[in-house]
């Protein structure tokens, strides 16, 4: 199934689909007719209210559970134990501690930070 | 199976992007380990001139594919191309960047290989045996977590631009350039590209900055002095995620977790407090200089040089002194 990542934009235009991907600098409007699968950016759209009907109705209406016996996979092949990659360790980050905290009035602190900055020809 | 070490690259609109000499140069690191060729993959249409660049930064092979199929990144026509130069020369490390292509196409291919990839990575280190050690952030920068792939191969990547540094280009660095011809299965070009339009606002790119002055929430009302503050002396502004989140900068700009990961040579702080999500984004950063008004901030523990103070009041003392300073340079 084709994929197309970092939607922006989905549009249906006749029996095709027109989309939107981003990119860092650019973007692509794709065509692609159903079956796909696409992922959307984050944040990008607002989900809408509930109405009154809907909740009204929740209640009437039977949700359909997929469980593991209906996806008929191989316990081996998915979740932890299917997973190509392993946790080897884990740590925690250490900052080191060769740093100036300073309090100045602005002025003079304004003079020190231009001082640094042109010892250490970075302008 | 060779044991090499394979890069592919990224081009856009024939020009390949930093982060792909960024990648060669931490390949290069990890086969002076293994004692294996880094071979760089180049995907593209008018590419090949550039071929030889890849070499300079690190490459000692470099397999070229040249086909008008190519022109724009579209998912199936790279990971076909790719899938194919994988499956011939069996490396042992694949590594993609991670941008809007490279995570993209990495997943789809290790779906393809049937093996395993690490997203995001920070360090790259390998043993002799040629066994990947790949450490990436998790939990929000808070912990890091050290990924091996101990029974599928290759053992693939995806890494930040601004992550690993590249090597200095070396014009008499010899390697070799082999084109490739791939067969392509069209019946499966299911999407097509409409078009592709770049836009001019994201062309200021702060992972290429010298010197970015990154603004946070303490000094929202204060952007467009900034920003002429910035362009006064040739650097670029960013931002925390508070301020993209409020709509104050625009995504392209936020730097951190969810963000760009910068490496300038200097990083100017101002009013921000450095939540370990801002942090993970440029701690790497050469020489960090860091205002706030609170000296508990966690910025202060990353900073090479902390100023406790409010950053909208020192502002125009620094642009003062800043010119002081040049006039000074100028006038010896």
């Amino acid at each position: 199934m084709p994929q197309i990542t970092y939607c922006v934009s989905l549009e249906l235009n006749g029996d095709e689909f027109v989309l939107r991907r981003q990119q860092e600098d650019r973007y692509q409007l794709l065509r692609v007719k159903p079956p796909f699968l696409a992922t959307v950016i984050s944040g990008n759209s607002q989900p809408r209210y509930m109405n009154v009907k809907g909740i009204v109705n929740q209640e009437n209406i039977d949700v359909q559970k997929i469980t593991f016996e209906h996806l008929q996979l191989e316990a081996a092949s998915i979740g932890l134990k299917g997973s190509p990659t392993k946790v080897k360790t884990t740590f925690t980050k250490q900052h080191n501690s060769d740093r100036d905290l300073i309090e100045l009035p602005v002025a003079e602190a304004a003079n020190l930070i231009a001082q640094k900055l042109s010892e250490k020809h970075y302008i | 199976m060779s044991k090499d070490i394979f890069v592919i690259c990224e081009q856009r609109d024939s020009i390949i992007k930093d982060v792909s000499f960024q990648l060669l140069g931490a390949a290069k690191k990890l086969a002076e380990v293994t004692k294996n060729q880094v071979c760089a993959v180049l995907l593209g249409s008018g590419i090949k001139n550039q071929a030889e660049k890849l070499i300079g930064y690190g490459a000692d092979v470099v397999y070229v594919v040249e086909d008008k199929n190519l022109r724009y990144y579209l998912t199936e026509q790279y990971a076909q191309a790719t899938y194919q130069i994988i499956k011939e020369h069996q490396p042992e490390i694949v590594l993609y960047a991670a941008t809007s292509i490279g995570r993209d196409l990495a997943p789809r291919l290790s779906a393809m290989l049937k093996t395993g990839l690490t997203a995001d990575c920070t360090k790259l280190e390998v043993d002799e045996k040629g066994v990947l050690y790949m450490t990436r952030p998790a939990f929000g920068g808070n912990l890091f977590a050290t990924i091996i792939c101990p029974d599928h191969r290759p053992q693939m990547s995806t890494v930040r631009e601004g992550v690993m540094k590249k090597q200095e280009y070396d014009k008499n660095r010899r390697g070799e350039v082999k084109e490739v011809k791939i067969k392509f299965d069209t019946a499966k070009f299911r999407v097509n590209l409409v078009k592709e339009v770049i836009e001019e606002t994201h062309k200021e790119n702060i992972e290429d900055a010298e010197i970015l002055i990154a603004c946070g929430r303490g000094v929202k009302d204060d952007l467009k002095n900034i920003k002429e503050f910035a362009s006064s002396i040739g650097a670029l502004t960013c931002s925390s995620r508070a301020l993209v989140d409020t709509g104050f900068m625009p995504t392209q700009k936020q730097v951190g977790q969810t963000g760009k990961t910068v490496r300038p040579s200097v990083y100017i702080a101002l009013g921000i407090s450095g939540a370990v999500q801002h942090l993970a984004g440029m701690e790497e950063s050469d020489y960090i200089i860091a205002i706030n008004n609170d000296k508990e901030a966690p910025i202060f523990k990353v900073a090479h040089l902390g100023i406790v103070a409010d950053a909208k009041e020192i502002l125009p003392h620094l642009k003062e002194a800043l010119i002081n300073i040049k006039r000074n340079i100028q006038s010896n």
